[in-house]
């Protein structure tokens, strides 16, 4: 399947919303790959941070949306301490993430979550993942 | 030394042997820790998108609230640490959100309240030498130090620690008689809030970390996070059932060590662990006296 | 009152680029009307050949004795235009440049009548100066024609064997003690494998026998006066604590010293030791002995044993711990800084170990363990165990293209000596494999591209897209994380053994030779040429040039053409009978001088001195910066052709209303 790409989608509005909430240049990145190198999470993503990044860049709005790889980013920035061109790709992440949830989606589902994490899991992590994956 | 102490929820809940071996080895040393009046939840995570304005209001609140209590404030949450001192830049750095933030609180705040860790008020403000000289028993166990992310990430903010190549927790560990165990995955994320979304992950990240320094000759891990503590010891559970092999490893709050240490009788709930403690301190003979409920 | 000047303006388009913005047909009206203008027109290129022979032709005919180009910036063609005027028979200081372009059209556009009215008050000015120009011939400087050579690697020697075969003395002076530099400790080079050694050490032998060369290694430049043609050198001359005149290079100090296996070997870049007293490596120039100061235990203690085992071994009695430094004073014409480059440390370099694991090296390292002359006597064998290596890693861009951490820039050769390192490693260990993490693959030389192809297909390089995050120990395997960005693919390597391409950078104390010879540094310390694309070898300093990696990261044939070009800059300097200073500098009324010295103590070039209660000028020395008139109490300094006078009826046409 081809993509067709034009100055609408690699300069276009979803990549503008992404640079605007997340405050990177995305073309800065130069897709070495050393953030996937380094995410603990990305052996359980489908696509792997460096190339959601490349997906951004070439404006490809429903197949980011729709990764399970923004919800599996645990925030543990371990990728921008290392990146040699400074892109936060924490920051990308949440708002990739934003944008989902500002449609008014929850993503955790809170009714599914086994009663021992429950019972048992520090509020701080309820806390946070409420405000990081639902509206 | 009087200090300002911001417990957070967890502390209050589910992390009370955090809370409860601080304060007896505050008082120990001499640090007089003064509960927040009025404190509130700080929001557990840092807003990273740019207009997420208000997920910094709440961070905003105690660390004013801090500053008319005398300006210096102590946490022992790793994410209430993360969340107060980032906040504490922004405000301290950006002209507009400062004024923005500012119109959310009762009065003005400039940024000015030093936020500190508990570890760094141990290692800037009463130094591990002379903690060492505090101590009553060495704790002769081989213990892992393991940081996770919120304590030195990101650098430039946080500034606590190397974040490749840390050293405050194996220094705090010597001073108290710690043999201390190096291993690669001390600074690696044990999963986080996907504790909550997404176990299976959080569970396979945990492992390898637990897995690392147990291959490392590790007895016992020192945390300093509530949440690395969950993922750490309650999901070993999972760990035994998944893993064929998987050994087991007790968890420990740096101040619960420290306890240990000063011979201190905040006793140890097994309740509060999953991988009981008990065994390892009394092959050890570092238990004082019986278990306490 | 001289008879009054004959004036003409010639006003240029510049294609587009002038008469796009400026009325040219006003400006042409307005300025032909102004006193002193005899003759004013425009032409659409005045610096092509069709202009400049109607500036000839015109100067002729109307017996012009005063010209003004109105053009582009003089920096442009500024010396054209006045090798026209003196073609045309009058002194080339008589004509003068007005800038309508840079400080006119180009930064006014859109602006058009304002634009014009600014040309036309420019070209009054200009006209107002020459007006009262007077004529002037250039000033002669002697040269002394002897060159220095500061650094003795590939880069110094060819240019120290370019000047010395063509007829010129030159001092090469190297801080090391030989000659030879990075590429002496290459065991093969990119991309016909040749060793390294066996192309360079002739080299190194011409240099060292060279009649016109006078070497003078374990020495550092102190200090450097003067100016093009005429420069000083002060070099310190470091005591090696062995007389050289007498050694042999036999090396029987070397073994019988008590410290030897002990001290760090820097020809090994710290792997392999050596003793305090060294032959720094076999093929070196001069061959010599010398005494490590910092380490010798008779140097640093004063006792070493009964009597020290080095002076007993040597049956040359060369040993000499009473030898002290020297200091010799050289006079050159030329410099040429060929002071080359340094690796960054791996220690720097904090997800991959802060330089801490063993079998984490860098690539001068895996140059010296693949060399006969090396540590391992060429066999790959990892420094941790000596085992050899079956699984090794190579990292590209260490420190480099790293805005963030490290350097911004591309070391250009790294992509080209880990092929050559990957190859080389399985030449001799058949059944190893090579692994190299790498960004991009920059084989843009001749045969380069053919020679990284080579390496994937007979000797199985396996190359992987991405850069690696986290290097660590683990038991005896050196843990590597990357990522596979072709298939996103995290990537997990137990490595035997780990090499870096660490980022070039300037050698230590670039920036302090800089300073010394007053040249400029970009912000990473590589010394800055004249002109990035059509000046590569000058500096800005007349006289001084730059050869090697000094300059920027480049691999040996450019440092070789660099070096060459350097040389033949050298030469042309010194070809001529002397050399010629402009003679725009300042000039002293001896009658108004009072002798009160405000001048000489400003003057930042020291030209001027006070003598018989008057101020001299060193014509050769001014450079016509003019501070010393604007601080002159009494007028009498003033630059020539730019005097008080001049300049205030320069303003005033600047700035009349109308």
């Amino acid at each position: 399947m081809r993509i067709r790409i034009s100055r609408k989608n690699v300069r276009g509005e979803f990549v503008k919303k992404v640079e605007e909430l997340s405050g990177q240049k995305l073309l800065s990145c130069y897709q070495c790959g050393k953030c996937t190198a380094g995410c603990p999470l990305s052996f359980a993503m489908d696509i792997p941070p460096n190339q959601v990044v490349r997906l951004v860049q070439l404006g490809q709005e429903d197949e980011v949306l729709r990764c399970k790889t923004i919800w599996l980013c645990a925030s543990c920035l371990m990728c921008s301490s290392r990146c040699p061109r400074g892109v936060e790709l924490p920051k990308i992440m949440e708002a990739l993430r934003a944008l989902v949830l500002r449609r008014g989606i929850d993503v955790t589902d809170i009714p599914k979550i086994p009663a021992d994490v429950l019972a048992r899991a520090p509020q701080q992590a309820f806390v946070s993942n409420y405000r990081k994956h639902t509206s | 030394m009087k200090i300002s102490y911001y417990p957070g929820c967890t502390l209050s809940t589910k992390a009370k042997s955090l809370d409860k071996s601080a304060r007896a080895v505050a008082s120990a040393i001499g640090i007089e820790l003064v509960e927040l009046p009025n404190w509130t939840c700080c929001g557990a995570a840092f807003p990273l998108v740019d207009d997420n304005l208000i997920g910094m209001a709440a961070a905003a609140r105690i660390l004013a609230n801090a500053k008319k209590e005398g300006g210096k404030l102590t946490t022992l949450c790793a994410f209430c640490y993360n969340v107060l001192k980032r906040t504490n830049n922004v405000i301290a750095t950006d002209k507009e959100k400062r004024k923005r933030l500012n119109m959310f609180l009762e009065e003005d705040y400039d940024g000015s309240t030093k936020v500190l860790h508990f570890i760094e008020v141990l290692r800037d403000e009463v130094g591990f030498e002379t903690l060492s000289k505090k101590i009553k028993k060495k704790v002769n166990i081989k213990v892992a130090p393991y940081y996770g992310c919120l304590l030195l990430r990101p650098y430039e903010e946080i500034k606590l620690d190397d974040p490749e190549a840390p050293s405050i927790l194996e220094n705090f560990l010597e001073s108290i008689g710690c043999e201390v165990v190096d291993f690669p995955y001390k600074v690696e994320c044990c999963g986080s809030y996907l504790a909550i979304s997404s176990q299976d992950a959080a569970v396979d990240c945990s492992y390898s970390i637990l897995n690392s320094a147990i291959r490392n000759g590790a007895e016992a891990i020192a945390v300093s996070c509530p949440l690395c503590y969950f993922n750490l010891d309650e999901r070993q559970k999972e760990m035994f059932d998944r893993y064929k092999g998987f050994r087991g490893v007790p968890i420990f709050y740096f101040t619960q060590l420290l306890a240990l240490a000063m011979e201190l009788d905040v006793g140890v709930d097994p309740n509060q662990h999953f991988v009981s403690p008990l065994p390892l301190l009394k092959e050890k003979g570092l238990l004082k006296m019986e278990v306490t409920r | 009152m001289k008879k009054d000047r004959r004036i003409g303006i010639f006003i240029c388009w510049c294609g587009s680029n002038i008469a796009g913005t400026i009325d040219i047909k006003k400006v042409v009206e307005e300025t032909s009307r102004y006193p002193g203008v005899v003759f004013c027109t425009d032409y659409i290129y005045m610096c092509s050949d069709p202009g400049q022979e109607l500036i000839k032709k015109t100067i002729k005919e109307k017996k012009l004795d005063g010209v003004v180009i109105s053009s582009c910036s003089p920096t442009l063609h500024e010396v054209t235009f006045r090798k026209t005027a003196e073609s045309a028979g009058i002194n080339p200081y008589l004509l003068e440049v007005a800038n309508i372009r840079e400080q006119c059209s180009w930064v006014h556009a859109g602006e058009k009548e304002k634009a014009t009215e600014k040309a036309i008050k420019i070209i009054k000015s200009m006209v107002e100066k020459v007006r009262m120009n007077e004529p002037l011939s250039p000033v002669g400087v002697p040269i002394t024609k002897k060159a220095l050579i500061i650094g003795s690697g590939i880069a110094g020697m060819q240019a120290a064997l370019d000047i010395a075969n063509s007829g010129y003395e030159v001092y090469v002076v190297e801080r090391n003690p030989s000659i030879g530099g990075h590429m002496a400790q290459l065991s093969e080079t990119f991309p016909t494998l040749d060793c390294a050694q066996c192309i360079m050490t002739p080299k190194m032998v011409d240099v060292g026998h060279h009649p016109n060369i006078h070497l003078l290694t374990y020495s550092e430049v102190e200090e450097i006066k003067g100016y093009v043609g005429n420069f000083t050198a002060r070099i310190k001359r470091k005591s090696p604590f062995v007389d050289w005149a007498k050694c042999t290079g036999c090396g029987e100090c070397a073994e019988a010293c008590v410290l030897k296996g002990k001290v760090s070997n820097e020809f090994n870049v710290g792997m392999g030791k050596k003793g305090a007293a060294y032959i720094p490596f076999p093929q070196a120039v001069p061959l010599k002995a010398t005494i490590d100061k910092d380490n010798c235990i008779f140097l640093t203690k004063g006792k070493c044993g009964k009597s020290p085992a080095c002076a007993a071994a040597c049956e040359a009695k060369a040993i000499d711990f009473t030898k002290k430094d020297e200091e010799v004073e050289i006079k050159v014409g030329a410099i040429v800084v060929a002071i080359g480059y340094d690796l960054l440390q791996k220690e720097k370099i904090a997800e991959y170990g802060y330089g801490k694991y063993k079998d984490v090296i860098d690539s001068l390292q895996f140059e010296r363990l693949n060399s006969a002359s090396g540590p391992t006597r060429g066999e790959i064998r990892r420094p941790s165990d000596s085992k050899i290596p079956k699984e090794v890693v190579f990292i590209q861009c260490v420190g480099s293209r790293d805005p963030e951490k490290h350097f911004p820039y591309c070391s250009k050769i790294c992509c080209m000596y880990t092929a050559k390192h990957a190859m080389l490693y399985k030449h001799k260990v058949h059944d190893g494999q090579a692994y190299i993490f790498y960004m991009d693959i920059r084989s843009g030389g001749k045969a380069y591209e053919e020679f990284v192809q080579r390496g994937v297909e007979e000797d199985s390089i396996f190359y992987i897209r991405g850069r690696v995050s986290k290097v660590f120990q683990e038991g005896d395997k050196v843990i590597v994380w990357g990522a596979d960005t072709l298939t996103g693919k995290k990537i997990e390597i137990a490595a035997d053994m780990v090499v870096l391409a660490m980022a070039m950078m300037p050698s230590a104390g670039a920036r302090d030779t800089a300073k010394k010879l007053k040249i400029s540094t970009d912000q990473h310390g590589f010394l800055s040429e004249a002109h990035p694309k059509l000046r590569p070898v000058e500096t800005l300093a007349a006289g001084i040039y730059l050869a090697g990696c000094a300059q920027g990261p480049k691999d040996i044939p450019e440092t070789v053409a660099q070096a060459s070009g350097a040389a033949a800059k050298v030469v042309a300097l010194f070809s001529g009978k002397e050399l010629m200073h402009e003679p725009l500098v300042a000039h002293v009324d001896e009658e108004i001088c009072a002798g009160c010295g405000v001048c000489a103590g400003l003057c930042a070039y020291e030209a001027i001195e006070i003598k018989d209660k008057k101020a001299k000028v060193n014509e050769v020395l001014c450079e016509g910066c003019g501070a010393c008139s604007i601080a002159c109490p009494s007028g009498a300094m003033q630059p020539k052709n730019y005097s008080k006078k001049q300049v205030l009826r320069m303003l005033a046409a600047a700035t009349e209303e109308g």
